[in-house]
């Protein structure tokens, strides 16, 4: 019964942050919302038996992203938008509002159908599969090659972002 | 319909994943500040790492966390990168409206 209401709890934080993002017209507290919503989800990941998932999403997005992407709001000093948050064009946004409908209503069917198949699915809640252990294993066998790409992308990106952000000069230059 | 609310299977997880998918959609279609259309982004991947976990979970598999920390990883990785082009932007262009970013020459 606990995990009933700590799905109904952290996902309506969830859902109500998303939106907080989607509508907020100040970046910072769409920044925050985001907060809000990376954390809701670590919850979500807790009540999936997945509580490393739900420490990593914690430490990486709500730690780390997100002081980023405050540091370069509060570098820039970034005023709230007066004239509408949405971009303009009356037309263009209509027909963006439709594709969006017609792909949540393909991603919603695409759930039903879904759930009538896998719908009778009761999980094991007594197995830890999602132990570190667990990960572990199958991290550094079955995926061991990603895993080093991986090693090798994170070398090259912060080389990467540190000289991207040091370019003067393209045809803009002043 | 209520013990259908109170047993919380596979479809309720999903909905939520598939929420916040379309939420962060509208965002990076409407929203004018680039900075909110990376946020939009960052929402679009949790939607789909929820529902790797969701689907890993109940189908006792240990492959859909793995692949959920990839993903976190490499996420971070392009908010680091997309937050740097938004600098070197803002330093050319004193601005965050993504109307403005439409003629870029090198």
């Amino acid at each position: 019964m606990t995990e009933v209401f700590i799905f109904y709890i952290f996902a309506a934080l969830t859902v109500f942050a998303g939106l907080g993002v989607l509508l907020h017209p100040n970046p910072i507290m769409c920044a925050l919302h985001l907060v809000a919503a990376m954390i809701g989800i670590a919850g979500l990941f807790f009540n999936l038996n997945a509580p490393f998932i739900a420490a990593v999403q914690i430490m990486v997005y709500a730690g780390a992203v997100m002081v980023l992407f405050l540091f370069v709001i509060m570098i820039f000093d970034l005023k709230e938008e007066g004239r509408g948050i949405f971009s303009y064009g009356a037309l263009s946004n209509f027909l963006k509002i439709l594709f969006a409908g017609l792909f949540s209503g393909l991603l919603l069917s695409s759930i039903l159908f879904k759930i009538s198949r896998f719908g009778y699915l009761i999980p094991d809640k007594t197995a830890p599969q999602f132990e570190v252990r667990n990960l572990a294993k199958v991290m550094f066998t079955d995926y061991v090659f990603a895993f080093e790409v991986l090693g090798l992308l994170l070398l090259v990106i912060p080389i990467g972002t540190v000289a991207l952000s040091r370019i003067r000069g393209g045809t803009h230059a002043q | 319909m209520l013990s259908s609310l109170l047993t919380i299977g596979l479809g309720h997880y999903l909905f939520v994943s598939g929420a916040l998918f379309v939420m962060g959609l509208l965002g990076v279609l409407l929203r004018k500040n680039i900075l909110v259309i990376l946020m939009s982004i960052e929402l679009m991947l949790n939607g789909v790492n929820l529902a790797f976990v969701t689907f890993g979970y109940f189908l006792n598999d240990v492959n859909g966390a793995v692949i959920v920390l990839f993903v976190i990883a490499i996420a971070a990785a392009e908010a680091a990168v997309g937050l740097a082009l938004i600098v070197t932007l803002f330093k050319n262009f004193k601005e965050a409206n993504i109307r403005f970013f439409e003629h870029l020459k090198g």
